[in-house]
């Protein structure tokens, strides 16, 4: 940002402070002083950010200046894996290697906390500042997220501003506090579903849904068999559509004749994985789904609970 | 349990009801067993409750085509496990070690993977099928009738890490994000949330296969007599030789493309029922094929034991049970070969 940019300028530039003459000594004094200020700034906020790591990618684009972006990975302009493609557009890529990554002189590398430690370690052992971002099972731990990495950015006023229209958002969709909570299964490709801490859970509690994943003990990720979903006799399935459509074994499950016996006669909402995958402001229009297919459910009642328009 | 000793040319009587029972009390089992337990029943006779409807479902469209695929991959591999070892003379022959079931996966994963499976009707089992033949001929080429079961051996592996090492090859390769997280499937096998559609794929290659490996009872018994005798006796061995790669690439081939790779189960089951059949290679086909589905259920339902909380992938269960049988035989040929 300007000011980042101007205070590195300035820290340079007043450096050579030495000598100052008998009368301007004092003056001297304090203008060293300001500058070692201005210099311990500088450093501490980096310029030039590589991110190796696609939620990365997707929440430093929503950050950061365009031009402070020396390099995003590969995914992040892929229309069917990131939220961002558009803006990640004619930025150079990375797929995430420590030799690509050593030659763009970064001063900070934005990393994932759990996939990529090998690479990780070894920019750091090359010298190189590397931020590890984990994995937010929470808006509260999102929220935390994006206040600490505008700080290490020096991108605070962006943080906050989109911090606070996050919670506005949040808030004006929430149902959590609605009477006749529908029960909703998340079925996802593979089988997978998601209990209450995660994000995609919370967001279904904030919609006003009890959700199939607590029933079964699902505190995270799990496996949900197509038996225990039937079972459980769901009002709503969220099934998952990943936004490619190549063939693999993931899909083939949501071809199963009894999904399909079970979703003729549920509320039934498609879920774009990109929305959720990666913690990021953009999660409230997934929150905003899940409110539209609770809102479809409650008008197919007999006594239809009133919903709060969304905003 | 002494029956071999005192008759140890003749076939057990019980054989075939005992298989045939425990064939029926699994697949039974299997039907019943679950996340959900199925009152079979009371369901028959209506008086399920308010659920019937969910359990009925259940049963039509997911406990029962899975049935019915453990019946055919588990007798397709126990089938072909006993052709194969009489054919080869060799107690180590089988699907899983010579590499037709990870070939026919590799045919099955580049079909799959690459769009040919969504556009081309009956592509996934004719990948799987392509596969499973292309790796049964390249073993027939390595170490063909009369090799030594170390060759064999080394045979089947140097088929099996070629095909598992392209299978991840084209995994990579695809265009989808969840292929390479697929690896799993195609490597182990299971058979969890399978339906019709996986049993309609698998049925007609089965209809075609198994009849002509259940038919091969008479060479396999004259080619105990050794290969001159038995041409001599009017067998003509190439023929049989194209019969067994033909009918095992068909049935392996489309079994693999909807299960996965599942290995052990033909290696174990012709050792398991050998010493009830006389050690007579002809009369071992049939059974075999029977004792192939029976553990094939009885695997699958342990993946489903409610102890272990998740679904174990079924390769990992025959693979615990089939691996120490394994080392058993390979101790025995050492000390057999010294």
């Amino acid at each position: 940002m300007r000011p980042t940019e101007q205070n590195l300028s300035a820290g340079k530039a007043s450096w050579p402070a030495g000598n100052p003459g008998p009368g301007t000594r004092r003056a001297g004094r304090w203008l060293s002083l300001l500058a070692l200020l201005a210099a311990g700034l500088a450093s501490a906020t980096p310029q030039r950010i590589v991110s190796i790591n696609l939620c990365a990618d997707q929440l430093l684009l929503t950050l950061l200046p365009r031009e402070r972006l020396v390099s995003v990975t590969y995914l992040a302009a892929d229309p069917t894996q990131s939220m961002m493609a558009e803006q990640a557009r004619g930025l150079p890529v990375n797929h995430g290697r420590a030799d690509e990554v050593v030659r763009l002189k970064p001063d900070l590398v934005v990393a994932g906390r759990y996939s990529q430690t090998q690479t990780v370690s070894l920019l750091r052992a090359l010298g190189i500042d590397v931020l590890e971002l984990d994995v937010p099972a929470s808006t509260d731990q999102l929220i935390q997220q994006v206040k600490d990495l505008g700080q290490r950015l020096g991108v605070s006023g962006t943080a906050d501003t989109e911090i606070q229209r996050f919670r506005r958002t949040l808030d004006a969709l929430d149902q959590s506090a609605l009477p006749n909570r529908p029960l909703a299964a998340l079925y996802r490709v593979n089988r997978g579903t998601e209990g209450r801490n995660t994000l995609i859970g919370e967001l279904m509690h904030r919609a006003g849904m009890r959700n199939v994943a607590d029933e079964l003990g699902v505190r995270r990720w799990g496996t949900l068999p197509l038996e225990s979903l039937l079972l459980a006799q769901p009002d709503i399935v969220l099934v998952e559509q990943s936004s490619d459509r190549q063939p693999a074994m993931a899909h083939q499950f949501l071809q199963h004749p009894a999904l399909r016996h079970l979703l003729a006669k549920t509320q039934t909402a498609v879920l774009d994985n990109r929305g959720w995958r990666c913690a990021g402001p953009w999660l409230t229009q997934s929150l905003a789904q899940l409110v539209e297919t609770r809102s479809r459910w409650s008008a197919t009642r007999a006594d239809p609970t009133p919903v709060q328009a969304p905003p | 349990m002494n029956a071999p000793s005192q008759s140890p040319t003749s076939q057990a009587r019980w054989l075939w009801p005992v298989l045939v029972t425990t064939t029926a009390v699994l697949f039974i089992a299997s039907l019943k067993v679950g996340p959900a337990s199925i009152p079979l029943w009371d369901l028959t006779t209506g008086n399920a409750g308010a659920e019937a409807a969910t359990l009925a479902l259940i049963l039509a469209e997911i406990r029962l085509p899975r049935a019915i695929l453990a019946v055919f991959v588990g007798g397709t591999l126990g089938l072909c496990g006993a052709v194969l070892q009489g054919l080869l003379r060799n107690p180590l022959a089988e699907p899983g070690l010579l590499g037709a079931s990870s070939a026919g996966a590799l045919g099955a994963v580049i079909v799959l993977y690459h769009g040919l499976a969504t556009t081309v009707p009956l592509a996934l089992p004719m990948g799987g099928i392509a596969g499973a033949l292309t790796g049964i001929i390249l073993i027939m080429f390595l170490a063909g009738r009369g090799a030594r079961p170390s060759t064999l051996i080394l045979a089947g592996v140097a088929v099996n890490s070629l095909a598992g090492a392209l299978t991840a090859l084209a995994l990579n390769l695809a265009p989808s994000p969840f292929a390479s997280l697929e690896i799993v499937f195609w490597m182990l096998g299971s058979l969890a949330d399978r339906s019709f559609d996986h049993v309609r794929i698998v049925l007609p290659f089965v209809l075609l296969g198994w009849p002509i490996l259940l038919t091969l009872r008479r060479p396999l018994e004259a080619l105990t007599l050794g290969e001159d005798v038995a041409s001599s006796l009017g067998f003509d061995l190439r023929h049989l030789q194209l019969r067994v790669v033909l009918a095992t690439g068909l049935t392996v081939g489309a079994c693999v493309s909807v299960s996965g790779n599942i290995g052990f189960v033909g290696l174990m089951v012709p050792h398991l029922l050998r010493p009830w059949v006389g050690h007579h290679p002809g009369r071992l086909v049939a059974p075999s094929a029977l004792g192939g589905a029976a553990l094939l259920l009885g695997a699958d339902l342990l993946t489903r034991s409610p102890v272990l909380g998740q679904e174990l992938k079924l390769g990992v269960v025959t693979a615990l049970l089939g691996a120490p049988l394994f080392l058993h035989l390979l101790w025995h040929l050492r000390r057999r070969l010294l």
